[in-house]
Order: C-alpha cells, then sequence, then structure tokens
C-alpha cells in the first residue's frame, strides 16, 4: 500500500499535492443544498479534482500512479470521517469524451472508502451532454431515505424535461 | 463543449432551480476557475469546505 503523498490545504479551501512525476494535483468539496418535499435541506458536498488544472484527460499521456488514488481517497476519508452530513456528489462531465471512463475509475477508487456507503450512479441528460454522477451516502445516516427521494425526484425532473 | 455561466456574480444561480443543475452549473464553474488559474475563493454563491 502506497503512502498518500503530503498534502496542504490552501486558503481557498482546495487540497494541493504534487507527484512525484511533478503533476500539481487540488482536490476540493463544494457545498450545495438539497431541499426535501418535507421543508428538510439536506447538505450534499461536490467532490472534485484536477491535474495540473485540468479535469479533462489524454489516454496513456500520464504513469500510472497508485499514490494518486491512494492521497485522493485519503482526503475522502477523512472527509468523511470529519464531517457529519456525509454525503457526497462527484460529476464526471464528457467535455473530452471520457467521462464515463472516469466514472468507472472513481467507482474502484471507492472500494478505499473506510465507511460503509451507498453508491447511487446516474447518467444525467444535460445541454447535449451526458453528465456522469455518483451519489455517496453513509448507510447508516437517518436521512438516508429522504435524501434519496429527494434527489431522485430532481433528477427525474430533468429526464423527463 | 465546455458550458459554464457567463459570469460568476451568482445571478444566474438565482435563476436555476433544480438543485442537481445548479451543482452541476457549481462545478463548471470550478472547472473553468482553476483552469484560469483562479482562486476558488473568488467564485461568489460557492463554499469550498475543507475538513482539516
Amino acid at each position: 500500500m502506497s503512502l498518500p503523498y503530503k498534502f496542504y490545504v490552501s486558503e481557498d479551501g482546495s487540497y494541493n499535492f504534487i507527484t512525484k512525476e511533478n503533476h500539481k494535483y487540488l482536490v476540493y468539496f463544494s457545498e450545495s443544498t438539497l431541499p426535501d418535499a418535507e421543508n428538510n435541506t439536506h447538505i450534499l458536498y461536490s467532490l472534485g479534482f484536477s491535474r495540473d488544472g485540468e479535469h479533462s484527460c489524454k489516454p496513456f499521456s500520464v504513469k500510472y500512479d497508485s499514490g494518486i488514488r491512494f492521497t485522493i481517497m485519503f482526503i475522502v476519508n477523512d472527509f468523511f470521517n470529519k464531517n457529519d452530513h456525509k454525503t457526497l456528489i462527484y460529476f464526471c462531465f464528457d467535455d473530452d469524451g471520457y467521462s464515463r471512463h472516469r466514472s468507472i475509475v472513481f467507482n474502484q477508487w471507492c472500494k478505499d472508502l473506510n465507511v460503509s456507503i451507498e453508491k447511487h450512479n446516474s447518467v444525467i441528460p444535460y445541454k447535449g451532454q451526458f453528465v456522469y454522477s455518483s451519489l455517496i451516502i453513509v448507510r447508516d445516516n437517518p436521512l438516508k431515505s429522504l435524501i434519496l427521494k429527494s434527489f431522485n425526484t430532481y433528477l427525474e425532473e430533468i429526464i423527463n424535461k | 463543449m465546455e458550458q459554464v455561466n457567463k459570469n460568476d456574480t451568482g445571478f444566474e444561480k438565482e435563476k436555476l432551480v433544480n438543485p442537481i443543475i445548479q451543482m452541476i452549473e457549481d462545478k463548471k464553474r470550478i472547472v473553468k476557475a482553476i483552469k484560469n488559474g483562479q482562486s476558488l475563493s473568488t467564485l461568489k454563491g460557492i463554499k469550498i469546505v475543507a475538513s482539516l
């Protein structure tokens, strides 16, 4: 098992690390709200990360480095362990035609989570593209059913538009 | 093709209703900001959080 790369949290709240191949990674969580039918407002965190300022990728352009996966999932595990709301969403955009591939890879990475989670994958049609999303929620979250019901309602609204 | 808001003032945010769409648009603004080398703290209406 690799050790995570040393990372730091910058002033804007993003996590930063540099790999042995000198690629700069930036990991972030943005806060979003999800109202439900019972007038509750749930907090979701949208996870994202970039390499050298880009979210897209070119196949076979970067040497495989298991430390990247380990560091990012170390940060995500830490976030889950320290955050009360424990609901994450990860969107993969299709600007480079590889959103589905990224989604599959991320689903593999989720096996490194050290909390018991449920993962709900969706393909969201939006502005002529498909956005792949993974909603990750801690299995024992007492608000899980409300969050999932609300998310699925909004998802259907988009799909049926 | 990347779809982004025309500005980062938060005005577009008010017009969007579906929270999933809002999350997608927020991430698109973040993607654009990182590509342009902007600090994420400059994005009005988007709260970046860290656990450490």
